[in-house]
């Protein structure tokens, strides 16, 4: 928790009591305060009355599709982060979740660890979202965002234009996946292709990771996209 | 005289199905050509059928001509012209007398065709001379003016009865010709409107029989060779054989059968299969043969019609249609069901794995909370106990995905993505995952710089690379080395994980990547495996590549390749982007 703020306001929505309770707990006792939701009605009906800090939503609900909520709250303008729940195997849907404005998504079964972690990134890019820290920092990575300079190990790397703004685009949302779609639209305007990302990733690994086949830095989300370790 | 020939080789006696004298075509059609020259012989080989060409326009005389009734007529009408002539001889000149004879024989040939009007005539002109001619009651001829008048009167009653018989053959050509038309309108009607093969057959083969008044067959592909539908068959009573047998005898069939097999039915030529005993039509349409219709070659002495190929293919295509257009509806079905089927099963897995892994989420989640709050406390006996239950929650996990992953593979549903993948990208993912099983091996991994872009899915291929490092960790020993060595090979790109374990029996070798199986040795390997690598074939697989064991020479061990095919349109990884 960040010192001094108010407690997070976290929204459950699932309609699996036994979920629902381990999440209530769990996020309990890290600090949260937790409100839940079995239904997409239920969660439309509190997202309009109480105060809601982040949501964290199940996909497969009882009265409607987990996307449609997210449609709904994004067209709203609602900007609370949503961390999706899914299944392995529902791949197609986790990666339309994030095109459709989720912030990031857990594989079920998964670790309080894990989602604590997620809610913190998600959570920190809310409050970032007004400004941009000029420094970034990651283990021996540093990135200058306004002076432009990349330095890993204390040495300073040498990045194409392109490579930089991929860079920076991963250090704008570090912690976050990204989806592959949403890093051509963003780097690459206009005519983009999948194998572009990966021939400028591969690049990029090679200048900043230690062992590229390792990477501790830029980490693959397997048919999702790529996420940047997030700041220490 | 050419005439008489027609008809004689009428009626129709087959000898019955004992000949099983079977000679190609070619050989069949020179005898046939044979026998035609002797058209008097009687047939005894029942196989062998005779083409007769058609005379002066003429199609094949029917049978019922032959009869002694339309000669006994003749005989009738003939004495009675006579009689005619006789008591009106006060009253007419002695040329005149010739006119109730031509009466006569135009009946007989209206009445009878051609062959009794043929013998009205002889004894029309014997008569004549007979009864009319100087010198009377003798067949002699006195003046040469008689002479003349005989030798007219003949030539008149031939072209009479030729044009009688003729116009008799037209009409009669013409109303069969009528009733065929009706009964393919009806045929055309009926099958329009049947819904399955078994309709076409019903309603088709009896009136196929009645119209061309001879058995009829179709032969429609079966699982093995054509199966064959006799008209006499097909009505009310498919069991009772015995019945059928007597229009279409069992050892006909099999006659038919290894014509059908023999000849590709592309390959048959109606014409020359005119010769035997059947004739046959492919039924064709645009989509290809659906089957073969056979006509009984005494088809072709009932037909009144000239051009009965022309009909017997109209009649093929007719059934072709219908038979085609029903498997078509058949095919539409099952796809509609198969697709129906398949939503089925994805929308079940889907909830399966939904429900499954919920309450694995529960148990793994307070596990965890359980393990933490024990870690600190001295309560080390709980922390223990809750990790195990993570651990074990993990490897529950982990065979509910293999046992849903085997499922997609087996209904074909498993979710591929193709698109350009890295491998060193995924290879990075597999080794995150099983870093803590590989954690107490030395992991050697090298990767090629040149290694292309690949096409597939990299979520299997990923599921692959990590059931093969987790299996090298599992089956080798604490400290030995486990390696991932990708290669650039030719067209395709060569991954071999290679641990230091002990090897796969070589029993096991050619099994190992069938699903369920453990191995004959348990001893050699902890079980587990048994869905596994048969999950690693079917992803493999599925991205047109291959997967194989074998085991090290070099030292003990195994050594799983996969290889993967390299794009055709590849471009390499280019070192500075």
């Amino acid at each position: 928790m960040i010192a001094g703020a108010a407690p997070l306001r976290v929204l459950v929505v699932d309609d699996e009591p036994a979920i629902v309770r381990f999440l209530r707990t769990g996020l309990s006792s890290h600090g949260f305060v937790v409100l839940t939701a079995s239904s997409g009605r239920a969660a439309t009906e509190i997202l309009e009355k109480e105060d809601v800090n982040l949501m964290i939503l199940d996909l497969g609900l009882p009265d409607m599709d987990g996307l449609d909520l997210i449609i709904r709250l994004r067209a709203s303008r609602a900007m609370i982060p949503i961390i999706v729940l899914s299944s392995r195997g529902e791949e197609r849907s986790k990666v339309e979740a994030l095109e459709l404005g989720a912030d990031d998504y857990l594989s079920k079964p998964f670790g309080m660890d894990e989602l604590v972690a997620r809610v913190r990134v998600a959570q920190r890019h809310q409050l970032m979202r007004e400004g941009e820290r000029p420094v970034f920092r990651v283990g021996d990575l540093t990135v200058d965002l306004v002076r432009r300079l990349v330095t890993v190990r204390s040495e300073h790397v040498q990045l194409s234009p392109r490579q930089y703004e991929l860079l920076r685009l991963l250090v704008q949302h570090a912690g976050k996946v990204l989806t592959r779609d949403f890093i051509l639209r963003e780097v690459w305007t206009g005519d983009s292709n999948v194998q572009y990302l990966r021939i400028y990733i591969r690049a990029l690994r090679q200048k900043l990771e230690l062992h590229p086949e390792r990477p501790e830095y830029i980490l693959t989300e397997i048919g999702v996209g790529y996420r940047l370790r997030a700041p220490d | 005289m050419a005439l008489v020939v027609l008809g004689l080789m009428g009626g129709s006696s087959e000898t019955g199905p004992g000949v099983g004298r079977r000679r190609p075509f070619t050989w069949a059609r020179v005898v046939a050509n044979a026998l035609r020259a002797r058209w008097h012989e009687p047939r005894d080989d029942a196989w062998l059928r005779i083409q007769r060409a058609p005379l002066f326009g003429l199609e094949q005389r029917p049978a019922a001509a032959m009869t002694p009734g339309g000669l006994l007529s003749a005989f009738f009408l003939v004495t009675l012209a006579a009689g005619v002539g006789e008591l009106s001889r006060p009253f007419m000149i002695a040329g005149s007398l010739s006119l109730p004879f031509l009466i006569a024989i135009l009946l007989t040939a209206i009445a009878y065709g051609l062959v009794p009007s043929l013998f009205a005539c002889v004894l029309s002109v014997l008569a004549f001379d007979f009864l009319f001619l100087p010198p009377l009651y003798s067949f002699a001829v006195s003046e040469p003016d008689d002479v003349m008048r005989l030798a007219v009167f003949a030539l008149a009653a031939l072209i009479v009865s030729n044009l009688a018989a003729f116009a008799r053959h037209q009409a009669v050509a013409a109303s069969e010709r009528a009733s065929i038309a009706e009964d393919l309108y009806a045929l055309s009607r009926e099958l329009t409107g049947a819904v399955t093969i078994k309709d076409v057959l019903t309603s088709s083969l009896p009136r196929l029989q009645s119209m061309l008044r001879a058995p009829v067959l179709i032969a429609l592909p079966g699982i093995d060779g054509y199966v064959l539908h006799p008209s006499s068959v097909a009505t009310d009573d498919p069991e009772n054989e015995r019945s059928s047998a007597a229009s279409v005898p069992g050892t006909e069939l099999a006659f038919i059968n290894s014509l059908l097999r023999r000849h590709r039915t592309a390959d048959i030529d109606p014409r020359a299969a005119i010769a035997a005993r059947w004739i046959l039509m492919p039924m064709r349409t645009g989509r290809g043969e659906v089957g073969v219709m056979a006509v009984a070659s005494e088809a072709l002495d009932q037909l009144q019609v000239p051009r009965t190929d022309a009909l017997f293919g109209t009649l093929a295509d007719l059934l072709a249609h219908a038979v085609d257009r029903i498997n078509l509806v058949d095919d539409l079905n099952r796809a509609s069901r198969a697709a129906e089927r398949e939503a089925l099963h994805a929308a079940l897995l889907a909830s399966l794995s939904h429900d499954l892994r919920t309450p694995l989420t529960s148990v793994l989640g307070a596990a965890e909370s359980l393990a933490r709050e024990n870690d600190g406390s001295n309560n080390e006996a709980h922390a223990t106990l809750a990790r195990t239950i993570q651990d074990e929650a993990r490897r529950l996990d982990r065979y509910i995905g293999n046992l849903l992953d085997m499922t997609r593979i087996d209904t074909g549903l498993t979710d591929t993505t193709t698109s350009r993948m890295d491998l060193t990208e995924v290879v990075s993912v597999a080794l995150d995952r099983c870093a803590k099983s590989l954690s107490h091996h030395r992991l050697v991994v090298d990767l090629r710089d040149d290694l292309p872009l690949l096409a597939g899915d990299e979520i299997l291929l990923e599921h692959v690379l990590f059931n093969l490092l987790d299996n090298a960790a599992k089956y080798s020993p604490a400290g030995s080395s486990v390696a991932l060595i990708a290669r650039r090979d030719a067209d395709h790109v060569r991954v071999d994980i290679t641990d230091e374990g002990a090897g796969i029996p070589a029993a096991d070798l050619d099994h190992i990547f069938e699903k369920f199986y453990r191995g004959e040795h348990q001893g050699a390997r902890p079980p587990g495996i048994g869905l596994g690598l048969s999950i690693c074939r079917g992803y493999i697989e599925a991205m047109a590549g291959t997967i194989s064991v074998r085991n090290r020479t070099d030292r003990t061990g195994a050594v799983f390749s996969i290889l993967l095919p390299i794009p055709h349109d590849e471009e390499l990884l280019e070192s500075d982007a």
